[in-house]
């Protein structure tokens, strides 16, 4: 709860985050990174700063709009993947921090939630291999689906569903 | 004369002497009251015993298969639990006593008599009856028998065995009395003029329901509550589900015994994993819980109807053809799919942002948001998912592209037109949709006007695939919303929607999934059959 209030503060006294244009990756303290993504909406992560995982909102510049929270993030390969997951979709963003920088490097959905009650994780494997865990509702065996992702290419691809 | 007088004082003396004695008899060996426990009534037996879960993800039962320790005296004071029972049975209440300046504890009661098990012959020297007093200690004309307690098998410990009292509930009268109270009093005789003396009071929330609950199983302390609250003293059905429904209509009904508005889609992140009653009805901190989507919202009046033994139907509404579908869906027919592929090509543009289609009305390659079919994205080029699935229609034949409708909940701002896409964003907001070179191939605007105030949430999400209503007599209720009663579909319809359509996502060029909603006709009278109920 405090982390959140501490974001409106945030957002509130810097004019600069709601007035941005196109797309900003602004370090904002030693603890917390704000987001800003494309003009018109942003999309607004509470990132510690050593990568563990924290509550997120994800929203437009009209106040609440849609929400999503962090799920978890990895650090693979001098990358931090932050896996998100909202009312419509798990998805994820890439970001490297070079020079105290944050830099984003891609991202993209993963898999379309539908408002079902599916319990997706994810997991980053050797080679840059996303791997989800799946599991719905009264089953008890997780359905796993394992993504490529390619920095170079910045494409993603289903490798196999089990 | 004064021989007379002096005998006369005398005799009045030794009348008053006796007096003493016996209070202060009284007061060194008298009782006090220690726990009350309810039962199932004798003669109705568990169809009128109404049991009693907490709320939320426990559902531990409160009250036990056929008894309740209603009322316990601690060293802290007394400890209290709801007791429910159906309209127009006797309750039946039973007592545990320690006698006066005694040390001991409620576990030294035991287990109580088995009120239906042949009577006991260790009988005590104390007579103890109970008499229901309002909140003045005024009697209110029911009463427990005075009748001789049995001892307990610890000393000093006497047991009031479970009576039923003299009067029952009236038939079909729901009651919610947040202190019944019961005076209980004890004494050495039955005598007419025997003195009888306050052992104690014991308080605790009784509840009558209007008719015997429609399962025997346990509900949801707050179904019960709230069903009882709100109907106090209602005879009739119908006054019944009205006053109930009056607390749905407020959108903020609450827990029992909690001050926050329960939610319909509070925190969409969360509420999207809550499916159930029992999630709406837990409060653990944070804004995980107390919060539900429409299926938790018919469920819960549902159940809140149940306990008071009425019973109605939840209904799916869902828009277009359920038929070639899961019949839990609603798609868009052959002629409606190709008319919306179509436009879509030509709006998004079919080089860069979707592929060309193989099949004008079953294309094979067309990027949906289900799992299997986002292959390559965030990558160049295909950047639109469709909001459908490949499937077999219902009775079997050949899969085929299943493209699901979705309806829009008010307020919307469409006024672009029909057959025109929008962004679920707030009204007027820009969505640039980008070709992968950073072209803009066309800007859309959001149409969201603010929601439909709903249960303790003034701006819920609008855009769904499904909703859940309740139908209970011959009218429609949508208590997520807390509107209605509707008299037919077609009220409902028009108060509630403002079109049909379908839903897109445009990948932007960060990866970012952004809502777009297809409008294909807006609600009016003449097209309300668009929308299909069927009874759950």
């Amino acid at each position: 709860m405090k982390l959140k209030f501490f974001v409106w503060i945030f957002i509130f006294l810097n004019p600069c985050l709601t007035s941005a244009q196109d797309t900003i990756y602004q370090k904002t303290t030693n603890t917390f990174v704000a987001v800003v993504v494309t003009k018109g909406h942003h999309l607004l992560f509470m990132l510690n700063y050593k990568g563990i995982t924290y509550d997120s909102i994800m929203r437009y510049d009209y106040g609440a709009y849609y929400k999503a929270r962090i799920k978890d993030i990895e650090i693979a390969n001098d990358h931090y993947y932050v896996f998100y997951e909202s009312v419509d979709w798990f998805g994820f963003v890439v970001f490297k921090l070079d020079s105290d920088q944050w830099t984003h490097v891609m991202g993209g959905p993963l898999r379309y939630l539908a408002r079902s009650s599916a319990k997706v994780e994810a997991k980053i494997e050797e080679g840059g291999i996303i791997k989800l865990y799946e599991t719905e509702q009264g089953e008890t065996q997780a359905k796993t689906t394992t993504y490529l992702l390619d920095f170079v290419n910045k494409v993603i691809s289903k490798q196999s569903d089990k | 004369m004064k021989k007379h007088i002096s005998c006369l004082a005398l005799l009045n003396l030794t009348i008053i002497c006796m007096g003493l004695t016996s209070t202060i008899s009284a007061q060194t060996e008298g009782l006090t009251l220690v726990r009350v426990e309810f039962w199932q009534p004798k003669e109705s037996g568990a169809d009128y015993w109404v049991r009693i879960k907490e709320d939320g993800l426990s559902g531990i039962e409160i009250s036990g298969a056929n008894k309740t320790k209603a009322w316990v005296s601690t060293a802290s004071g007394a400890v209290q639990k709801p007791v429910a029972y159906v309209s127009g049975c006797k309750p039946r209440i039973g007592a545990c006593f320690k006698q006066l300046g005694e040390d001991i504890e409620e576990t030294a009661c035991g287990d109580s008599t088995d009120p239906n098990a042949p009577p006991s012959a260790n009988y005590s020297k104390f007579y103890v009856r109970g008499k229901v007093v309002d909140q003045g200690g005024q009697p209110t004309g029911m009463s427990l028998p005075a009748k001789q307690v049995v001892k307990a098998v610890a000393d000093g410990v006497y047991e009031y065995v479970a009576e039923s009292t003299t009067t029952a509930f009236s038939k079909g009268k729901v009651r919610y009395i947040d202190k019944f109270r019961v005076k209980w009093e004890w004494s050495y005789s039955l005598s007419p003029t025997a003195t009888w003396l306050e052992a104690g009071i014991s308080e605790n929330r009784l509840y009558v329901t209007h008719k015997k609950p429609i399962s025997p199983t346990p509900y949801f302390y707050t179904c019960l509550h709230l069903g009882c609250s709100e109907a106090n003293n209602m005879t009739q059905e119908s006054s019944v589900m009205s006053k109930i429904y009056n607390q749905f209509a407020t959108k903020c009904v609450k827990r029992v015994d909690d001050a926050d508005c329960l939610k319909y889609w509070g925190s969409p992140e969360w509420t999207r994993e809550n499916r159930d009653l029992k999630h709406l009805l837990e409060n653990a901190s944070g804004d995980k819980y107390e919060d539900g989507r429409c299926g938790a919202w018919a469920v819960f009046i549902d159940s809140v109807l149940a306990v008071q033994g009425l019973k109605g139907n939840q209904v799916n509404a869902i828009a277009y053809d359920p038929a070639n579908a899961d019949g839990t869906i609603g798609v868009f027919d052959d002629n409606l799919k190709e008319t919306f592929l179509s436009k879509a090509s030509q709006f998004f543009n079919n080089v860069t942002l979707l592929p060309p289609l193989n099949d004008p009305v079953n294309p094979t390659n067309l990027p949906m948001d289900n799992l299997y079919s986002i292959n390559h994205l965030p990558g160049e080029g295909v950047r639109l998912l469709f909001h459908g699935r490949i499937a077999s229609p219902i009775g079997g034949g050949p899969t085929k592209l299943l493209i699901v409708s979705q309806f829009f909940v008010k307020n919307w701002d469409f006024s672009a037109g029909e057959q025109k896409f929008y962004a679920v964003l707030p009204q007027g907001l820009p969505l640039e949709i980008k070709a992968p070179n950073g072209t803009i191939v066309q800007t859309i605007h959001g149409a969201d006007t603010g929601g439909e105030p709903a249960q303790g949430n003034p701006d819920p999400t609008s855009n769904f695939d499904d909703h859940v209503l309740y139908k209970y007599g011959s009218k429609y209720y949508d208590p997520s919303y807390g509107s209605g009663p509707f008299t037919d579909k077609a009220s409902w319809v028009m108060g509630s929607l403002s079109a049909y359509g379908t839903l897109l996502t445009y990948v932007n060029t960060l990866g970012f999934p952004n809502s777009i909603v297809w409008v294909y006709q807006k609600t009016k009278t003449s097209n309300t059959e668009t929308i299909k109920f069927t009874i759950k």
